[in-house]
């Protein structure tokens, strides 16, 4: 789990891919938020595109580069969760941007998801097998 | 010659620079995949890309030919390119792509190695926006 929240830490932006309401793949930046028990949370708001597309289907998975070419894959299953704690932790740690779109842990517009089922692939161009992580 | 008000170079000038885009498809299992790729180059208005087809990625535009590009650029601006994907046999295409990236150059070594697949987007629509309140600008290609 380390390895791949430093992963994702260190990639700074994420991309997430989703099926659109039209059945077309679609991917947009992101950025996860923060690792707690176990579980990686990840958030948007409930008037977005994607919200639509992660209710319909919530099967994502996200994709972001590293250091000497190497990548990250993550896969899983989106659950939404109302932990008023996390969205805390959330503002705490954000930038001023983020805490513009939020603002308060009870904005009813706040969509806050974790990946469950989640599986994560490192992988880079050096010719060693990808690393595969269940989480 | 290059255009400045056409409507592919705001878009091949976003992919060039942004090096690296993250091409999402629909897998086998009817999932969501998304990985790094590499925008080749732009002839006749039509965007390039490459890939072997003895990857998944090359089985799922097979079945599901509608695919999504995601890059970032300066000033927290992000693009994104959608269309029907097109494969090609067009060797000349093939050799010129192999000239413009060492890379792909090393993995393929010749234009005409039959795992080496090239294909464009047809139907594309490039979105770029960014975080200045501005509208996004949409361009069809």
């Amino acid at each position: 789990m380390k390895t791949v929240v430093d992963f994702l830490k260190k990639s700074q932006t994420q991309y997430i891919a989703t099926i659109g309401t039209d059945g077309k793949p679609k991917v947009r930046p992101f950025q996860f938020k923060l690792e707690e028990g176990g579980k990686l949370y990840f958030s948007t708001t409930n008037d977005k595109q994607v919200y639509k597309e992660i209710t319909q289907h919530p099967y994502v998975e996200l994709c972001a580069c590293g250091e000497n070419w190497s990548w990250l894959r993550l896969s899983g299953k989106v659950v939404f969760s109302q932990d008023r704690s996390i969205k805390s932790r959330i503002l705490e740690e954000a930038v001023p941007l983020i805490k513009a779109v939020y603002k308060t842990p009870d904005n009813p517009l706040w969509a806050l998801f974790y990946l469950d089922e989640a599986t994560a692939t490192i992988a880079n161009l050096s010719g060693n097998p990808p690393e595969t992580f269940r989480l | 010659m290059p255009n400045a008000s056409n409507p592919v170079n705001a878009v091949t000038d976003f992919l060039i620079k942004s090096q690296v885009q993250y091409l999402a498809t629909i897998g086998m299992d009817d999932k969501p995949k998304v990985r790094p790729f590499q925008f080749m180059l732009e002839e006749g208005g039509r965007l390039y890309f490459c890939t072997s087809n003895q990857k998944p990625v090359f089985k799922e535009l097979q079945k599901h030919p509608y695919v999504e590009f995601c890059a970032s650029g300066a000033n927290f601006s992000w693009l994104r390119l959608n269309g029907k994907v097109v494969f090609s046999k067009d060797l000349g295409l093939k050799a010129r792509i192999q000239e413009a990236s060492p890379l792909v150059k090393s993995i393929y070594q010749t234009s005409d190695n039959p795992i080496f697949e090239i294909f464009y987007l047809d139907d594309a629509v490039a979105t770029i926006a960014d975080f200045s309140g501005n509208p996004p600008r949409t361009f069809q290609l």
